[in-house]
């Protein structure tokens, strides 16, 4: 439960050492690059602030020692002010890791070794892994890194982890601080601090329910600086209300801030004897932000982006696509032949390999789509393209910091969702949560490309492109609406940071690519499977006499019994149960209409099965691919916007409205296009 | 000193022509592009836009347009004296992923029309597809060729760290 002072130990003879370690640090220092190279995991790892949200923990092995090592979220400071530094915060106070490693990015000295103070005077011993070496080099600035080690007495490791250089000197700086020991560093602070200090210390010491080992000049400067949450610690050890009023009343605004400057007082003259600048030159990256980041030319070059990024994911996987269709449809009509008991062949033929093949065509442009993805994070661009959406959408009114999590949207919403915990805000949070579903994921990509594909030809991509748009405007106008309605009032102030850019790396792109797309294969292999026998079920019974996927099917009776409601958006029964199904899983959509639409017709993949068929033309299709954009998140969806919201009340809000804007658009989307007799 | 300023001014004039040239490439397009369409709706297969050599439609001259435009911001960039390396790179990295991307597309064309045998590729011929990456192309291999310093930082070698 806390920092002890003294902690000498000695390796036990021959038997091993089990420690656990936490690597700590300001965001996107590359914590979770270490994380990996230390455990051989995966975090998911980004070129912008915010992208761990959750610690997670991992294993490693080296001479004596087996370290448990948890990568924490990146923070600024031990007093949270988001969910994901209190989660930090909270792992280092409370959970007491024998050893912190801090993760100092070496270009940012100053404004990390805030936070190595405050770990410090908390009593953690702490290793500082001084990393990113190579950008400060390539800056032309030094850190004289012997000296600064002595002058904070903290073992520095100078690193590169995102080439692995550095890890065994880390190793040996471990297994030196684990033996010897560290004093809690004491920050002298002026004489009126500090005499209030040991008369708070005082009586905190005479207070029997405190655990002696915690470290209570810590304690006093967190109660002097009228931190709120001490009050719940006091709290959890039984201290009376009344003391806690005491000892809350010594707290001061002033002297807060005298604490704070006496630490950055103390840094400053540290760096200034460590820390050589190169000359001041306008960098490369700034040169490319005057432009990306410009104020009118910031959006056309995003949405340019994002339209070459189609055309890219449509080209490459038009040709993989087809084989893949052919494959299945041949597949499909050799099984419906050649299998003699009949239900067992259509069930094989039609349901499983028509309802799979229809998800697994699509396997081609998610893959590709996932890989342009993380190739815009690594490079640095993404966290640009955030900031110039960020920025239009605090001149509207609305609060920044919400499109990383928008833009991490594209890929799946889930994890999208819960990286807004890095909001300061709750209900600059709350919104950004409750937009999120618009963001168009992978999994309705099948839809898109399917239908776009086969009804708009060489336009498809751009037909890609515009749904992709149309859900980032309906997400700002919800938020506009959600600002002006439920959550009025004043939002965090927008200040970001951007990352440097890195030139992308063809093989983290091809792992990562890989990681997500992996996701939907296993989703095809488990829900998708199940749903599609589900769907080939309803669709074949009752058993006897009637046809397969025809009107007398309990499928149709389901589908007939909602279709009214669909009928003014362009929808038959099929397509309505097909987007009942999707309420699983988005990717259902197109594996149910493989499975009733390109079942039966034997040597038909999906693709010409929808062509042929008179239920589905160019209009009707359009309204469907701005129905499946918009409406009900999906179940995973659904789940983590409950968790994050912790509100029934949203979570039944967030299902319902966008169904019924679903509705609304693709109402829109058919009547209009009906009306201009568009030919379409 | 004298030989920055010649290249600072040698940018300049690079910048200027560039981006008029693409700005009226630009609007060309996309007049063309709205004349395709037009005969398109009306499937008209012999109009006069599918014969011209000139490459129409809309968005790929809205490619065009942005590019000119940020070469152009560039210029006035130079004017007052600063610098638009930037301008000149960001415009060129694009110009360069567009036309890798038509590249690209030409040769999944020939795949799909040859290899596959796709019907949807039944009037199609090659120079449709490489028209674009023809008109595309100059100016900016030109630039990539002239100011490879500045679009392309150099590779240092890896640093050795003192342990
Ligand atoms: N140039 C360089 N880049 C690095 C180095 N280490 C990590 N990176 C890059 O820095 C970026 C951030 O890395 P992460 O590991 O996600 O950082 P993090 O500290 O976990 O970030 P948060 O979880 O957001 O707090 C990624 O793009 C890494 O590839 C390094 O030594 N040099
Ligand atoms: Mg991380």
């Amino acid at each position: 439960m806390a920092y002890k002072t003294k902690n000498v130990k000695e390796i036990p003879n021959g038997g091993k050492i089990s420690t656990n370690i936490a690597l700590a640090g300001n965001p996107n220092t590359g914590k979770s690059t270490l994380f990996n190279a230390l455990t051989g995991l995966k975090q998911k790892i980004g070129n912008w602030s915010g992208v761990t949200v959750e610690k997670k923990e991992g294993k490693r092995s080296f001479n004596n020692f087996e370290l448990s090592i948890t990568d924490l979220p990146g923070t600024y400071s031990l007093s949270a002010s988001s969910l994901d530094e209190q989660i930090a915060r909270d792992f280092i106070i409370y959970d007491t890791p024998e050893i912190v490693v801090q993760i100092v990015d070496a270009s940012n000295l100053e404004r990390n070794l805030y936070l190595t103070m405050m770990l410090r005077e908390l009593g953690a011993r702490v290793v500082i892994a001084l990393n990113m070496m190579d950008l400060l080099e390539k800056d032309g600035s030094s850190i004289n890194v012997q000296k600064l080690s002595t002058e904070i007495g903290i073992p520095i490791v100078p690193m590169i982890a995102n080439k692995k250089i550095g890890i065994d000197d880390l190793e040996n700086a471990i297994e030196s601080v684990y033996l010897e020991d560290q004093k809690p560093m004491e920050i002298k602070y002026s004489k009126e601090i500090e005499e209030v200090l040991s008369t708070i210390q005082k009586m905190l010491l005479s207070i029997p329910s405190i655990p002696s080992s915690f470290n209570l000049r810590w304690l006093a400067i967190q109660i002097l600086q009228n931190k709120s949450d001490i009050t719940t610690l006091l709290e959890s050890w039984n201290v009376k209300s009344k003391v806690i009023g005491e000892l809350t009343s010594f707290g001061k605004e002033d002297y807060e801030a005298e604490i704070i400057d006496s630490k950055y007082e103390y840094i400053s003259k540290v760096t200034s004897k460590v820390w050589k600048k190169g000359e001041t030159k306008v960098t490369r990256s700034d040169l490319i932000d005057k432009v990306v980041t410009h104020k009118w030319l910031g959006i056309p070059i995003f949405l340019l982006v994002m339209w070459g990024s189609f055309q890219f994911v449509f080209a490459v996987s038009v040709p993989f696509m087809e084989l893949i269709d052919m494959l299945f449809g041949w597949l499909s009509g050799l099984l419906v032949d050649n299998i003699r008991i009949e239900w067992l062949g259509s069930l094989l033929g039609d349901g499983i390999v028509g309802g799979l093949g229809a998800v697994l065509i699509f396997v081609p442009p998610i893959f590709t789509m996932f890989f342009i993805l993380s190739i815009l994070e690594d490079s640095g661009y993404l966290a640009r393209a955030a900031f110039v959406m960020d920025k239009l959408m605090v001149k509207l009114g609305l609060h920044g910091h919400s499109f990383i999590p928008m833009l991490l949207g594209f890929g799946c919403n889930v994890p999208a969702i819960m990286s807004t915990r890095s909001l300061k805000n709750n209900k600059d949070r709350m919104i950004t949560i409750l937009i999120n579903p618009f963001m168009s994921c992978g999994a309705r990509m099948p839809v898109f490309i399917l239908f776009a594909g086969l009804f708009f030809g060489a336009s498809a991509g751009t037909v890609i492109f515009a749904l992709y748009v149309l859900g980032i405007v309906v997400a700002v106008l919800t938020a506009i609406l959600l600002r002006k309605t439920f959550f009025k009032g004043e939002s965090a102030p927008f200040i970001m940071e951007l990352p440097p850019y890195h030139s992308p790396k063809l093989r983290s792109a091809t792992i990562a690519m890989w990681d997500k797309g992996k996701m939907y294969l296993k989703k095809a292999g488990t829900i998708i499977l199940i749903g599609v026998v589900f769907v080939w079920f309803l669709a074949a019974m009752p058993f006897g006499g009637v046809e397969y996927g025809g009107p007398d099917t309990w499928l149709a009776a389901v589908g007939t019994f909602f279709e009214p409601i669909f009928r003014p958006l362009g929808f038959d029964w099929r397509i309505v149960v097909a987007l009942i199904v999707g309420f699983v899983a988005k990717e259902l959509v197109v594996g149910s209409l493989g499975t009733i639409v390109g079942g039966g017709e034997s040597d038909e993949g999906i693709k010409s099965a929808i062509l042929a068929d008179e239920g589905f033309y160019a209009l009707n299709s359009l309204s469907l691919m701005v129905f499946t954009l918009l409406y009900f998140p999906c179940a995973a969806v659904v789940g983590v916007i409950k968790k994050e919201t912790g509100s029934w009340r949203w979570t039944i809000f967030a299902i319902v409205y966008s169904t019924v804007i679903a509705w609304l658009f693709a109402f829109a989307v058919f009547q209009i296009g009906s009306l201009m007799g568009s030919g379409l | 000193m004298e030989k920055s300023k010649n290249t600072s001014n040698n940018m300049k004039t690079s910048l200027l022509a560039g981006s008029l040239i693409f700005l009226v490439a630009a609007i060309a397009e996309i007049i063309l592009g709205a004349f395709k369409m037009y005969a398109d709706s009306k499937e008209l297969e012999e109009h006069w836009v599918n014969i011209i050599p000139f490459p129409p439609g809309i968005f790929p001259g809205l490619v065009v347009l942005l590019i000119g435009l940020i070469w152009i911001v560039g210029y006035f960039v130079t004017r007052k004296g600063q610098n638009a390396n930037g301008h000149l790179s960001v415009g060129t990295i694009i110009a360069l992923g567009f036309i890798f991307l038509f590249i690209l597309i030409l040769l999944i064309d020939i795949f799909n029309a040859y290899a596959l045998g796709l019907e949807d590729y039944d009037g199609w011929t090659i120079l449709a597809s490489l028209r674009w990456i023809i008109f595309l192309s100059p100016i900016p291999m030109f630039f990539t060729m002239k100011y490879r310093e500045f679009i392309f930082t150099r590779k240092k070698k890896t640093i050795m760290l003192q342990s």
